[in-house]
């Protein structure tokens, strides 16, 4: 075998092989970064019908807690905010502070046996339960596919490529102060 | 948002305090949402008072507009310290500095709350200079920086250059070799060994890189709670439970919610004897898989299973199989007896046992069967898709991704050096230059 044959076997393996090696790099950073946007669709799905289910569960609990309608007010105000919400920011700042509003009247319910009785407002309860731990689950499904990604771009050898094409960190989801405090909550029913 | 100075875009700083602060690369001065200022002072009580009371404006060069929504800002003066704030969205601008000052002016409470507002100025600079157009907070979370084209094209044209290039040198050298090469010995049966030698390294090269794939997607999925299953491809982990009654593996008997089995028998004398395939299957039974969130079904059809532990029955030295797996033959239709007396038969089979933990990587879809329902146990099952794999194994993600590891190293080292192994021996024993 001559030279320049051995040559041209190794020059096109090897340059192949980097070609091969780099688009596949390419292919899984665009595959994280779809999952990362898929995430964060799926999250809003979840917010969605979270909305839809308030106006019942609000008009369930105006019968019975009309003493409460500053607590109901939030809840409606918290979801009109939601809905209006111009950029990603405020919609997700609108959504902490809907999940706040729905603590407070899950737990401002507790005084009203009547209300707790209602199976209606039990059944909606549940419901809204189960789909705020469904978002809480999305919300570290959605960071977990976050941190696969920055993790893969920070990699060698996948930061080249991804410096090359324009992938850069993304950021997680993170809980706000006010979230992080305790909610004091006031009974418009509470014994002196 | 633009800074109200100079227009610039604001650049987007995480930081320690918890919200995202959006900073002038030029040292102009910091946006603060309504509300964010509070996770930057300590007394946000007296901060709140003091908000409340400032009516005197302060003395500044007034500004053009509100970075979040427009309108014109005014200028406040808040516990000594020089802002502007927005009338309609209730944003503060604070000018270089400022941050700082109201930090210390409104201090008091027992968790210390410091920053290093320069910090945030220079990491601005630097994101802007390594980025070029900013992104906004309006696009957080939902952006996907585009691939940066000419820096794509450049690359493609450089490596698409080479290869031309190297194309051509290997061409050169073919060309070469064979006006002066002639065969040093005439081709035979070695050489088509040699030959298969190369198509089949080659082909373990390449399957090297499907597995190599499937390690990457299963690297690339985070295991989802079942509670929370969107449709689409997703990876559980969970114990293992039937649908209905447990199965019963057809050769051992076991009790088990899904088996897969091989039966090889015996064919052919001497030298010349192999083990012939005569038949497989899997059992097409659904189960359930649950974790401490729920439980979804799994339809095993067309999963490509992974379960290393297998059990093999055979012959015995008197050439009679056991009992169980004869009947476990004979209810697959298959014949034990050949006219020279039992069949050397070899049967294989795995299982998943019932609470085993078991790993599904595939398409969760839509159960059009089942009630309006919010458990996802009745609402979605996880089976087959054609743009998706189906990934079944009794292995936990770490020991699968361990064994994928292995397999990809042993294929893409071993595939290539086997194919160039042959490709050198068949230039060095049949190939010789004549000047």
């Amino acid at each position: 075998m001559n030279g320049t044959l051995l040559v041209g076997i190794v020059l096109v393996f090897g340059i192949a092989g980097i070609i091969i090696y780099a688009v596949g790099i390419y292919n899984t950073l665009v595959r994280l970064s779809n999952n990362i946007d898929k995430a964060w669709s799926n999250i809003d799905v979840i917010l969605r019908q979270r909305h839809d289910e308030l106006p019942k569960l609000v008009d369930v609990c105006n019968s019975y807690m009309k003493h409460e309608r500053e607590t109901l007010e939030g809840v409606t105000k918290a979801r009109s905010a939601c809905i209006r919400g111009a950029s990603v920011d405020d919609k997700a700042k609108a959504e902490n502070e809907l999940t706040t509003a729905l603590g407070k009247l899950f737990a401002v319910a507790e005084q009203y046996p009547d209300l707790k009785a209602n199976q209606e407002f039990l059944n909606m309860q549940q419901r809204i339960s189960a789909l705020e731990s469904t978002i809480a689950d999305r919300r570290e499904f959605y960071n977990d596919s976050v941190n696969l990604y920055n993790i893969r771009i920070e990699q060698i050898p996948a930061i080249w490529v991804a410096q090359q094409t324009g992938y850069r960190a993304r950021p997680l989801l993170t809980v706000a102060q006010s979230d992080r405090e305790d909610v004091r909550l006031a009974f418009a029913n509470r014994a002196a | 948002m633009q800074c109200p100075n100079c227009q610039n875009d604001l650049v987007e700083i995480p930081t320690l305090e918890g919200p995202q602060l959006d900073v002038c690369p030029s040292q102009h001065g910091v946006w603060l949402d309504m509300g964010e200022v509070n996770l930057f002072v300590e007394n946000y009580r007296a901060l709140e008072e003091a908000t409340k009371r400032a009516a005197a404006p302060a003395v500044g060069t007034p500004l053009s507009k509100c970075p979040r929504c427009g309108d014109p800002l005014d200028p406040e003066s808040v516990l000594e310290t020089h802002l502007f704030a927005c009338p309609a969205c209730h944003g503060w601008w604070l000018p270089r500095g400022s941050l700082t000052h109201l930090n210390a002016t409104a201090r008091g409470s027992a968790a210390p709350i410091r920053f290093n507002e320069t910090e945030f100025y220079t990491k601005a600079e630097k994101k802007r200079s390594m980025s070029g157009p900013m992104d906004s907070k309006g696009d957080r979370g939902q952006s996907r920086t585009a691939p940066r084209s000419q820096e794509v094209w450049a690359w493609t044209l450089f490596f698409g250059g080479a290869l031309l290039l190297a194309c051509f040198i290997l061409f050169a050298g073919i060309r070469k070799s064979v006006a002066t090469a002639h065969w040093a010995q005439a081709p035979d049966a070695t050489l088509l060994y040699l030959a298969l030698g190369v198509m089949g390294g080659m082909g373990l090269s390449v399957y090297g890189f499907v597995m190599n794939n499937r390690k990457h997607l299963i690297e690339s999925i985070p295991t989802c709670p079942i509670r929370s299953l969107a449709v689409g491809l997703v990876e559980v982990s969970g114990h293992a439970q039937p649908e209905g009654d447990l199965l019963r593996a057809p050769f051992s008997g076991m009790p088990c919610v899904l088996f897969s089995y091989t039966v090889e028998e015996r064919r052919g004398s001497g030298k010349d004897a192999r083990w012939e395939t005569i038949a497989k299957g899997t059992s097409p039974e659904p189960f359930f898989v649950q974790d401490t969130t729920g439980k979804v079904l799994v339809v095993p059809f067309d999963a490509q299973l992974i379960l290393p532990d297998n059990r093999t029955t055979r012959n015995n030295w008197l050439g009679t199989l056991p009992e169980q797996t004869i009947l476990g033959l004979l209810k697959l239709g298959i014949a034990v007896d050949g006219w020279l007396g039992e069949k050397t038969i070899r049967c294989s089979e795995a299982c998943i046992l019932p609470e085993e933990t078991v790993y599904v990587l595939g398409t969760a879809q839509e159960n059009r069967g089942a009630a309006d329902s919010t458990e996802n146990s009745a609402r979605l099952y996880i089976g087959s898709s054609r743009d998706n794999e189906f990934i079944i194994s009794d292995r936990s993600e770490k020991d699968l991704l361990s064994r994928l590891r292995w397999q990809v190293f042993a294929f893409l080292t071993g595939g290539p050096a086997l194919a160039l192994l042959c490709l050198l021996l068949i230039f060095k024993t049949y190939g010789t230059a004549v000047r």
